[in-house]
């Protein structure tokens, strides 16, 4: 019935028209919509991956021959540190064996700033002394004041107590620098970063006595190649003098927490430490934690 | 005096530029998006300096929770014709026997699911939580993790399937890395016995899931006088 009206009504009006519609759409619909979709994904999202620390442990020896047999470490350079319940950390130099007492003390530390990272990088002091000043000229870009000397020179300079004098540009005069002893390291890394071809000489006085030495400033591009082929070249037997930093046995007896392990290794990264591992605590050394200060 | 009449503005905010932007930023979240997974456990990691970024595929992820329960999980790596999850279930139902062997379609749901940390005899319960048959004890629906409350089994020497697990996931992916997501608090004989099956399986080196921390040293802080 409604219909028949309105075309009545459509052909009383005469011309017909269409109804005006805004050209305008609500998108506040839309807006809601995209709204709760990008909080779903930002919620969702996983930005950061996770991040992990590598450890590489010692392989085991499966079968009992002397080839796989552990490498040795000298006494001398052994720090040993001792993990048990309560976040305790304890540590003693050297070796612990009952045949030739007397057994080592411990010592008692902790993880704090003051407590076993203190004792790292003291016994690490050379070692991590002489990377970062490498990294520290490294990032000014030249690696100034390198000495060569020659090796008919080392035994003079091994001494110590030298003093060291520079000639300047003409090398007429010569002057004092009040700077650092030549040591052994220096020669080391010297003769590690330089090229036979690329010298120039100084005038250097030793004890009084005049001697030849040779300087140079090496830029960093220079340098990378050189240290490459010349670690490549270098015998395990050569490094060994440089290689002043301890080395780290890490042990752990069962009731240590997993936190106290990641700690520990974080440490060594934190100090430079270049060679540590994660070794079974032995029986004298758990009698020894016992004994040790609570 | 005529009063000045304020030119009639319409109600309406014009929400283009708005629809514009999010719409921007839905895409930009609907494309860098990768979803979290879903965990079996609360895990705590400790944390560290290292700014090493976990790798994303051929992994093994071996996950402890802070009471020392393990729960174990390996993707099904870089080549997707594979279905190395499937493979390493059906060695692992072989090797214990599982009767009715997994099926196909169980075999196929489990290459597509996640961590676990349940024994091989209710793993199928795991797989299809709603399949279980309802006992006098439990009249209702099984849910997941009502079968991961103890872990995978690795404590008594008769029964240790953990070992299996970590010997057929390097048999059939023997490139995948393993990481090792433990809680801060948990004991490290737990980890350790982890770490020992794994070079067991010649994997020798681990990477441990922690966050980063940032802490420095400088030269200054190297004491200067040794007290020993």
């Amino acid at each position: 019935m409604a219909e028949i009206i309105q075309e009545e009504k459509g052909k009383k009006g005469g011309k017909r028209r269409p109804k005006k519609y805004s050209t305008r759409i609500d998108m506040t619909p839309m807006v809601d919509l995209m709204c709760l979709l990008i909080t779903f994904f930002m919620l969702t999202t996983a930005f950061s991956k996770p991040k992990v620390m590598v450890i590489t442990m010692p392989e085991k020896n499966k079968e009992k021959d002397k080839e796989n047999e552990a490498p040795k470490i000298p006494k001398e350079r052994t720090l040993n540190i001792l993990l048990t319940e309560g976040h305790k950390v304890y540590y003693y130099n050297g070796l612990a064996d009952p045949k030739t007492p007397p057994l080592p003390t411990l010592v008692k530390t902790d993880f704090s700033k003051d407590g076993i990272r203190k004792v790292l990088l003291g016994r690490n002091k050379d070692l991590f002394s002489n990377i970062f000043n490498f990294h520290d000229s490294i990032t000014k870009e030249k690696v100034k004041m390198y000495l060569y000397i020659d090796d008919s020179l080392k035994p003079v300079f091994a001494k110590g107590g030298n003093k060291m004098y520079k000639s300047n540009d003409k090398g007429a005069s010569w002057t004092s620098i009040p700077g650092p002893q030549i040591t052994d390291d220096d020669v080391a890394v010297a003769n590690l970063l330089l090229k036979e071809s690329a010298r120039t000489e100084i005038n250097v006085a030793i004890n009084g006595t005049k001697k030849r030495l040779i300087r140079r400033e090496a830029s960093i591009s220079e340098i990378n190649p050189i240290v490459d082929a010349e670690t490549k070249s270098r015998k395990r037997e050569d490094m060994k003098p440089h290689g002043t930093g301890p080395f780290v046995l890490i042990k752990a007896d069962d009731k240590v927490k997993y936190r106290d392990i990641v700690n520990i290794i974080d440490e060594m990264a934190i100090c430079n430490i270049a060679g540590y591992a994660v070794v079974d605590i032995l029986p004298i050394e758990l009698e020894m934690l016992k004994d040790a200060p609570k | 005096m005529p009063k000045i009449k304020a030119p009639a503005r319409s109600p309406h905010i014009d929400m283009t530029p708005m629809v514009d932007l999010f719409s921007l930023l839905l895409t930009f979240f609907m494309l860098t998006t990768s979803f979290r997974p879903q965990e079996p456990a609360l895990v705590d990691t400790p944390s560290s300096i290292s700014e090493k970024q976990a790798q994303d595929k051929n992994i093994i992820t071996i996950m402890v929770d802070s009471i020392g329960r393990v729960y174990f999980n390996i993707d099904n790596g870089k080549d997707t014709t594979k279905h190395i999850r499937a493979d390493i279930l059906q060695a692992m139902g072989i090797e214990y026997k599982i009767k009715p062997p997994f099926t196909k379609d169980e075999l196929k749901a489990f290459s597509h699911l996640g961590s676990f940390g349940t024994s091989i005899d209710s793993l199928r319960g795991w797989i299809a939580p709603e399949k279980w048959p309802k006992s006098k004890s439990h009249p209702g629906l099984y849910k997941r993790d009502e079968f991961q409350k103890a872990g995978i089994p690795m404590k008594d020497s008769a029964n240790y399937e953990f070992k299996y697990w970590i010997r057929n996931a390097r048999k059939y992916n023997p490139d995948a890395e393993v990481a090792i997501k433990g809680d801060a608090g948990t004991d490290y004989k737990v980890i350790k016995k982890i770490m020992d099956i794994l070079q067991e399986n010649n994997v020798n080196k681990f990477n441990l899931i922690t966050n980063l921390q940032k802490e420095e040293v400088k030269l200054s802080d190297i004491p200067t006088n040794l007290t020993k």
